[in-house]
């Protein structure tokens, strides 16, 4: 007798635990006081939320940000019951019948989308020059390898230069450009002319290269540890400002 | 006289059926890594990985860079701040899991950047090798020394999907052996990599994006409770211009969510283990024998479209059942269509027969047809003349 009401309790944990549901999110913002019911449990930042439960709201204006298990995050304004996060689950007979059928079906093409990463992919840097020759690389180093145009405005008074660049690396990533060591603006764009983003560079003499190199190496290191709200067009105004000073 | 065919002698069906079973397995073995197989095992490894239930991992957790969190907390720049990524790191280090795996670009951090990481809990970071794999860029902004890191690549297909990962050196790996093994990477050239057995879509396992992980981690609730503690997590990207999706089986997926399959893949028992060795040809000789023999006991008028029908649905049912319930990917087609051609040679054996035999029987019927014409001439006289009598006696 002692040993099935036990397994009687047991059963009905075990119930009460599935009936709760699985948890399928946390709250992480709310405004005003919020309930989770059964229960009338009051929600506070970072309480987990289960499927099935019923939040809601007396306070005008009110509203909750859930963070879901599925990486959504939601804002809700008022009542409203948590959905679980999954269907239910199929048969196996099911699930196989919906393999073979996709097997057998009409296949589905996508397009994908061959964009480059536009201005993101070209940054500021000091390029080392040897006679000629201008190491492209530590500028442009995020774009595919392939044909681009380049071009190189001084950064005081000057006409702009402009170069082709067959941009392979790490064995080919020199251009041939006719320019004295200095600032300039670099623009980059595609063999067929689509702009693709412009930065600050600083072309280094052979000899100067590792020192005026290095020192802006410490300079970008310093933005690093600049708090995460930083303005990115500060952080990039303060290199072009280091770049200009290093000339 | 019986209706039924007479079936042919048994050890000779058995011996013949077992000859070209034989072959087919010999010739199953030896084209494996022809394309034309690969292609066809990948259909049917594609439709078993579809055919699974979805359940969520217990043991494994993605935390996401999402669109939002890199507008938000990276604005939007490329490569992600190093302050934000540790910010995060920290966040997922005291919720206390098991090992955290940063499938993140870190070449170009400070070279003390490790100094300031948590020390509590194994990670692994994600470090690329170069295209002929001879030479691995920087980790962590520096040489790798000191650092358990492991290479978050995949073994594409002739086809571009992934269903691959490298079986040495692999980032999953060392997710799951939590940096205990770490070894210098070997050479990925010639790898053909393990299976990766997708578990679902991206329902397999929980996420939460970055953001909201950061909202948490300093709530009381969280710290005591939470979904991370004990698993192993990975943290990657999600964002768009991260450009880290990849065609998998099941559709695209980020590079991340491979990782966390290929993680799940290594811990015990989830693996897909694929069919090799002596073990799986004497398991498909062993069946295409059970079908020999069988067959040689359906009524013969019927054994021919019994095996064609029967066999595309015996072969697809073995394949289920051994992924389903040893983790064994299996193709068991060829040897069944051995089978397959073994009927066929035999019901063309018997046609063959059957030919001779009509060809003999329609001579013999010519034969006596010829006969009774020369009887019926010797006859015709006499019974002509016999009638004639007849009608005078009328």
């Amino acid at each position: 007798m002692q040993t099935h009401r036990l397994w009687i309790a047991a059963l009905a944990i075990f119930a009460g635990a599935a009936s709760a549901g699985d948890t399928t999110g946390f709250v992480i913002g709310k405004q005003g006081q919020w309930l989770a019911s059964p229960g009338a449990v009051e929600l506070d930042k970072g309480r987990p939320v289960t499927a099935g439960s019923r939040l809601e709201s007396k306070d005008p204006g009110s509203s909750i940000t859930i963070a879901f298990l599925d990486g959504s995050a939601k804002t809700f304004n008022g009542p409203f019951t948590v959905e679980p996060l999954r269907g239910p689950e199929k048969s196996g007979l099911q699930r196989m019948l919906a393999a073979v059928s996709k097997l057998l079906g009409q296949d589905n093409r996508v397009a994908v989308f061959g964009i480059s990463r536009g201005s993101s992919g070209i940054r500021s840097a000091v390029l080392q020059q040897t006679g000629r020759r201008v190491d492209l690389g530590p500028a442009i180093d995020q774009l595919e390898p392939g044909q681009y145009m380049v071009e190189f405005t001084p950064a005081g008074e000057g006409s702009p230069v402009t170069a082709k660049c067959n941009f392979d690396p790490p064995s080919a990533a020199s251009a041939t450009v006719p320019v004295a060591p200095g600032a300039y603006v670099l623009r980059v764009a595609s063999a067929s002319g689509t702009p693709l983003g412009a930065a600050m560079v600083l072309i280094a003499s052979a000899d100067d290269f590792d020192a005026k190199s290095k020192a802006f190496r410490e300079g970008a290191a310093l933005t690093a540890s600049w708090p995460a709200a930083t303005d990115p067009l500060a952080v990039q105004q303060f290199l072009t400002a280091l770049l200009i000073d290093l000339q | 006289m019986s209706r039924h065919v007479k079936h042919p002698p048994f050890l000779r069906y058995f011996g013949s059926g077992a000859l070209v079973v034989l072959a087919a397995a010999l010739i199953t073995s030896s084209i494996e890594g022809s394309w034309l197989f690969r292609h066809l095992e990948n259909a049917n490894l594609d439709t078993w990985l579809l055919a699974k239930s979805v359940q969520v991992s217990p043991d494994v957790f993605v935390v996401s860079i999402t669109d939002d969190d890199y507008r938000g907390l990276f604005q939007a720049t490329s490569p992600l701040r190093p302050d934000v990524v540790k910010r995060i790191v920290n966040a997922i280090a005291a919720a206390g899991p098991r090992a955290l795996g940063v499938d993140l670009d870190t070449s170009e951090w400070d070279a003390n950047s490790a100094a300031s990481l948590p020390k509590g809990v194994p990670i692994v970071w994600a470090r690329e090798a170069s295209d002929d794999g001879k030479s691995l860029e920087k980790v962590l902004g520096g040489d790798g020394a000191g650092v358990c890191f492991g290479l978050p690549a995949f073994v594409p297909d002739e086809d571009g999907v992934i269903r691959r990962y490298p079986s040495q050196s692999s980032f999953a790996q060392h997710l799951v052996a939590a940096c205990r093994d770490q070894e210098s990477p070997a050479e990925s050239k010639g790898d053909e990599g393990k299976l990766i057995n997708f578990r679902g879509d991206l329902g397999a396992f929980d996420h939460l994006s970055s953001t909201a992980l950061l909202a948490l981690a300093d709530t009381p609730q969280w710290t005591m409770n939470n979904p991370l503690k004990g698993r192993i997590v990975l943290l990657g990207g999600s964002f768009r211009a991260a450009r880290d999706k990849y065609y998998t089986p099941l559709g695209r997926m980020d590079g991340v969510d491979i990782l966390a399959h290929a993680a799940q893949s290594e811990l015990p028992g989830g693996a897909v283990r694929s069919p090799g060795g002596a073990f799986f040809f004497a398991l498909d000789l062993a069946l295409g024998l059970v079908l020999v023999a069988g067959t040689w006991l359906l009524p013969r008028g019927w054994s021919l479209p019994a095996v064609f029908l029967g066999l595309p649905v015996v072969a697809f049912l073995a394949s289920w059942a051994a992924f389903q319930s040893l983790g064994y990917f299996a193709s068991f087609v060829p040897v069944l269509g051995g089978v397959l051609i073994h009927e066929v040679i035999e019901h063309a054996r018997e046609y063959r027969h059957l030919l001779h035999e009509n060809t003999a029987l329609q001579h013999e019927l010519a034969a006596l047809e010829e006969g009774k014409k020369v009887e019926g001439h010797a006859h015709k006289a006499p019974v002509a003349a016999h009638r004639g009598h007849d009608k005078g006696r009328r």
